[in-house]
């Protein structure tokens, strides 16, 4: 719980503000009964009128006061809870984002929007209201038995021997609500990653008509997040049950025992009288026990899942030094492997300023692994990667991924404007820029048809779009940014042939200022690379332009032939 | 289409606050038992709640003073016993509600989860998943709250409000009738007071919402995120979402808390009121100390009532918007007798179809399309992107309905046909097809759970899938999901999967689109075996793939412009010639 204290810290005036209002309120509680007593002595049974109505004001005054605090001291602490759900939240949200790709791939969206929302609230309420309410309890226990001992130590005994009791029950129930707090956290992030799976797919649900299936996985996550529910109540109830009966047991004891003392005459009745009312402020804070460990069990557990992402440091580390590309990339003998099989194996070459480099392979021979080693999405097990001569791994990453724009394969658009999701990344950059690699990109023709032009809202990746469309806002998105390297990772490929070869004109103006990277299966995306590397599972096994390639009539050229017919192919030597 | 962003608040209920209630208690019908014997409960807890500080009176002020060490040992017991007795009441009660109200939450989410399947694609095209989440997930506990608090505390603190009322009435009416003159302070000012922060209540929900999407949005495009460096914008704009939401919890809360003032300045006034009538009247003192035990006990259930219906409002903003889920009209509705299609032969007809999104009607997407295919022909649907292409694959598959004309398969309206007949012989590989979290058998299997290991493996080898399933870890066993593969491996497997389906009409749109060509002529070989004689459309951009198609349509933003075989189109010279020209001028 080390990792909770800082935010307890940074809003620890909130705390004693809080503090500072519950005795206060203390203060008008105790200074009540004296009007009180006034009125009954004085006004009533000594038919004084004379300040009767200053002792009725100032008792409303007691009772109004006293509304007062207490209302401050719950607002303040709820609004502390919130204040650290804020911040707690703040922080995962940002620790998450410097996650590497290992991370997103075991821990699904769902699951960390869970820890995101669910957890810091489990965590926050019970550092903020909890908690105050808990030291409040102690404080108040304290204080009594204090009391009770300087009035009656065998009373104040009966107390002290049974309120442990209550305590070792108290800790079995925190700890066996935190086992069920445990699974019911993580049934959370299950049943939301479920859901989010069956929404997020829904064209494949609906096409395979598997509503009903759906709805049995869904209803089995919800089935047992109910029986883990239950399970926890049923839990609670019987300690809460226990604990709240032993109090009760405690103070009948604590008057059995008084009581026989004023019998025995070693206590006078005043006393007793006293005594029990003490006792009945000790039992109220243990009845009111059973709820709160129930919440700090909750919290206990949600903290536990929080610290495990915070103690996930990404195991790609930043390097330090800040450089500006030229756009000149090299590979030197990369390998690298995802358990046994081998992914890239000795990939070597060099990509100049302003030069490009045409990637094609097999569907899973490396094409894209080389490009998340470019950017250090991965690292790779052997050799180097250098940016304009440097360790890539030496570079922060502003000079690393600054260095690159990138088109991916698979489409991603965020639910803004268009302009936004242009401008991703440089929130600064002017709307001319955007406008015109939008152009550039053949997509500022459909944008200016949508409902708002650039300020149209589109749906998460871009679903209100069409699959040419969305990847024409990517290649947009990509340029906007003007980096040194473009990388165009099969970008092109939901385009129709006349936008493509629209856009690849565009390219080619850019390409003779720009490094360029294009991974295509397409031999007229890349016929005109200054180097053509072919991809096997992972080895180079052509390389060359493209009339290097053609003459060696290997993989390349069969492609070619395939592509576009064998007279043209051997027309083309 | 009005789409909501992760950032954006989105529209507010407008449902009347006591419809919602009367809604959530209706869920309470068949527990009616159950909920009458907690009441009963919670009735005789209370009694014993009562009785037991006035048992400990007892004790010391008649046992002890009357130096009674037997009657003092007998109170004691009792007071035991009692608390022994209200121990397991409450554990019975506990037990009976929490499976009552987790039962209503597991019945709402079950219901709205298969609801939510049968609304049309455009709910789910205009919100981000984020948000249908906080509302399926987290705004249902509302539910289960308000049910909680109405059972186990509005009724039986109501029932002993008015039994204690009648009994101070009996004791002193004048007295009584003083305190109840204070009432309505309370009442007015609690219902002022959740009036105004129901808004906030409403806006906390939105922006919670708010808070679900936009971590579920960045953290599903973190690629995109972390290779255009934005996360620091990311982090800035989450915390304006993060610090919104505080402040209007904040205020929420503001709001709700100071309802405790408003209490003890009416218990305040109560005293006040009490003692200068007593003084008034002359009352006597054991008259005056009497009836202030009475208001003791009078205030704390009229608390407890104020208190929960403070936090009423946070669970009507709450349960509204699980309600308003299961009020989305689905658009696409099946016929109320629907047909049973047999085994369709693959006859498909386009009846002067027209097309516009649901939001809005006034642009056509598709305007007055009419073809038919012949059972067996491969229709090749070819044109610029954003042409419509994707739309009348959408209307074929009953994604959504056309709002003009008919499109029938066999001669049947499939807007007649049960869902189940309709679905279960197309099958449409998509462009986003998706992959589901489990293994690479489990998604094979998506179309056709009962289909056997061998023709799913049968099948990954006709179209060239198999090298790759088994160069993973535990080949077919191996654990995947929509992250864990190439684009390409992934096309591989959804169009394996389409094709163990076994449907009588497919649908390929952009199948092969991520596929390198060797491989692709390994699918085309695969897929020209699987689909021998089913009706097949294809779109693709890819003119090499669909050369020997039947019948080749070229879709323009004004319709069909051409239709024919390759030769046919090619001689014609118009739009497809300039297509196919295009791809070798790159």
């Amino acid at each position: 719980m080390k990792r909770f204290f800082p935010y307890i810290k940074k809003h620890k005036k909130y705390y004693f503000l809080s503090l500072l209002m519950l005795l206060l309120g203390v203060g008008f509680d105790a200074a009540m009964p004296w009007f009180v007593q006034k009125l009954v002595d004085d006004v009533l049974i000594g038919q004084n009128t004379s300040h009767m109505w200053a002792f009725l004001l100032a008792m409303l005054g007691c009772y109004i006061f006293k509304g007062l605090t207490k209302y401050a001291q719950e607002y303040t602490s709820d609004i502390v809870g919130s204040l650290i759900i804020r911040d707690c939240r703040n922080d995962l949200f940002n620790h998450i984002e410097k996650q590497d790709q290992g991370f997103f791939k075991e821990n699904t969206p769902g699951e960390l929007m869970s820890r995101v929302k669910h957890d810091t609230e489990m965590v926050g309420f019970s550092l903020g209201f909890i908690g105050l309410f808990l030291l409040q309890l102690v404080v108040q226990v304290v204080v009594m038995l204090v009391c009770l001992i300087k009035l009656s130590l065998p009373v104040a005994i009966v107390c002290v021997c049974i309120m442990p009791i209550i305590a070792v029950i108290a800790f079995k129930e925190e700890k066996k609500g935190d086992k069920i707090f445990d699974d019911i956290s993580e049934e959370t992030a299950t049943m939301n990653q479920t859901a989010s799976e069956a929404i997020t797919a829904i064209r494949t649900v609906k096409a395979f008509n598997r509503e009903e299936h759906e709805k049995k996985r869904f209803e089995k996550r919800n089935k047992h997040f109910f029986n883990l529910s239950v399970n926890l109540e049923k839990v609670f109830s019987g300690y809460d049950g226990i604990i709240t009966l032993i109090g009760r047991i405690m103070q009948a004891l604590a008057i059995l025992v008084g009581g026989l003392m004023v019998l025995r005459n070693s206590m006078t009745l005043g006393e007793l009288a006293s005594s029990t009312s003490y006792v009945n402020n000790l039992m109220w804070p243990m009845m009111e026990l059973g709820w709160i460990i129930n919440e700090i069990s909750g919290a206990v557990a949600s903290g536990r899942k929080i610290n495990k992402i915070f103690n996930t440091s990404s195991s790609i580390k930043e390097g330090t030094q800040a450089i500006r590309s030229k756009g000149e990339l090299e590979f030197r003998g990369v390998s690298a492997s995802f358990g046994t099989s081998k992914v890239l194996d000795d990939v070597s070459f060099t990509l100049k300023s302003g030069g490009t480099l045409g990637i094609m392979g097999a569907t899973g021979s490396g094409k894209t692994t080389i490009t998340n080693m470019a950017l250090r999405f991965l690292d790779p097990q052997s050799g180097q990667i250098l940016l304009d001569g440097e360790d890539i791994r030496n570079l922060d990453f502003d000079s690393l991924r600054g260095a690159f724009a990138i088109v991916t394969q698979d489409i991603f658009l965020f639910s803004e404007t268009v302009m936004e999701n242009l401008k991703i990344g440089s929130s600064q950059m002017e709307d001319k820029t955007a406008i015109n690699a939008a152009l550039m990109a053949r997509a500022d023709g459909f944008i200016t048809k949508l409902e708002e032009g650039y300020k149209t809202v589109i749906g998460e990746k871009g679903v209100g779009l069409s699959g040419g469309q969305k990847q024409r806002l990517c290649i947009a998105r990509a340029l906007a940014k003007r980096a040194p390297i473009l990388v165009l990772d099969d970008a092109t490929s939901a385009l129709d042939m006349e936008t493509e070869r629209e856009i690849q004109h565009e390219l080619r103006d850019i390409e003779n200022r720009q490094s360029t990277i294009i991974v295509a299966h397409r031999i007229s995306a890349v016929r005109r690379a200054d180097e053509i590397i072919y991809l096997d599972s992972g080895r180079i096994v052509e390389r060359g332009t493209h009339e290097q390639l053609m003459a060696l009539k290997g993989r390349y050229y069969e492609t070619y032939v395939a592509q576009y017919s064998k007279e043209e192919a051997d027309g083309c030597k | 289409m009005a789409v909501n962003r992760a950032s954006e608040n989105e529209e507010k209920s407008k449902a009347e606050k006591r419809a919602t209630v009367a809604r959530v208690l209706g869920y309470m019908k068949p527990y009616k038992a159950w909920i009458v014997f907690v009441i009963c409960i919670m009735i005789i807890s209370s009694v014993i709640a009562v009785l037991l500080p006035m048992l400990v009176e007892n004790a010391i002020d008649v046992q002890v003073a009357s130096s009674n060490a037997k009657g003092l040992v007998i109170v004691v017991c009792i007071s035991i016993a009692l608390s022994l007795i209200w121990s397991v009441l409450y554990l019975l009660r506990v037990r009976i509600m929490a499976k009552v109200s987790n039962e209503v939450v597991l019945t709402v989410r079950s219901d709205a989860f298969a609801h939510l399947q049968t609304l049309g694609l455009n709910y789910f095209d205009s919100r981000p998943t984020g948000k249908i989440l906080s509302r399926l997930i987290g705004d249902i506990t509302s539910l289960k709250d308000m049910l909680r608090s109405m059972v186990t505390n509005l009724v039986p603190n109501l029932f002993f409000v008015i039994v204690l009322v009648i009994v101070m009435f009996i004791k002193n009416a004048l007295f009584s009738a003083a305190i109840m003159a204070i009432l309505p302070i309370l009442v007015i000012g609690s219902v002022v007071i959740m009036k105004k922060a129901f808004v906030f209540w409403q806006e906390y929900r939105q922006k919670s919402a708010n808070v679900n999407a936009f971590s579920h949005e960045t953290f599903n495009g973190i690629r995109v995120v972390q290779s255009f460096r934005a996360e620091q914008e990311m982090s800035k704009s989450f915390s304006e979402i993060t610090a919104d939401a505080q402040v209007n919890w904040r205020k929420a809360v503001k709001l709700s808390d100071s309802v405790r003032i408003i209490i003890d300045i009416s218990m305040g006034l109560g005293m006040m009121l009490l003692y200068l009538l007593a003084i008034k009247t002359k009352a006597s003192v054991g008259e005056v100390v009497a009836f202030t035990s009475y208001l003791g006990l009078f205030w704390q259930p009229i608390r407890q009532m104020a208190n929960m219906y403070n936090q009423l409002g946070n669970q009507i903003a709450g349960a509204e918007r699980v309600f308003e889920i299961l009020d989305t009209k689905a658009t696409l509705l099946e016929a109320d007798k629907p047909i049973e299609l047999p085994r369709l032969k693959g006859e498909v007809e386009f009846d002067n179809v027209s097309f516009s999104y649901p939001d809005d009607l006034n642009t056509l997407v598709l305007d007055n399309i009419s073809f038919k295919a012949h059972s067996g022909q491969t229709i090749a649907l070819v044109g610029p992107t954003g042409a419509g292409k994707t739309t009348i694959i959408n209307l074929l598959a009953r994604f959504y309905d056309p709002v003009k004309g008919t499109v029938r398969l066999d001669g049947v309206d499939i807007s007649k046909a049960s869902f189940t007949s309709l679905r279960a012989q197309i099958g449409v590989m998509t462009q986003d097809s998706y992959l589901f979290s489990g293994t690479i058998m489990e998604n094979l299997r998506y179309g056709k759970l009962d289909a056997a290991d061998d023709v799913i493996k049968k099948a990954c080898q006709t179209i060239g899938a198999e090298t790759f399933i088994l160069a993973t870890e535990k080949g077919y066993d191996t654990e995947v999901n929509d992250q864990s593969l190439s684009q390409g491996q992934r096309q591989l497997l959804a169009l394996a999967r389409t094709l163990i389906s076994n449907p009588a009409i497919l649908i390929l749109d952009e199948a092969t689109s991520a596929i390198d060509t060797y491989t692709e002529l390994l699918v085309q070989r695969g897929i020209k075996i699987l689909t021998e004689g089913r009706t097949s459309f294809v779109v693709a951009h890819r003119l090499s793939t669909i050369k020997s198609a039947d019948c080749i349509m070229v879709i323009d933003h004004k319709g069909i412009v051409e239709s024919g075989r390759h030769e046919e189109l090619l001689a014609k010279g118009g739009e497809y010639a300039e297509l196919y020209k295009a791809q070798f001028e790159l």
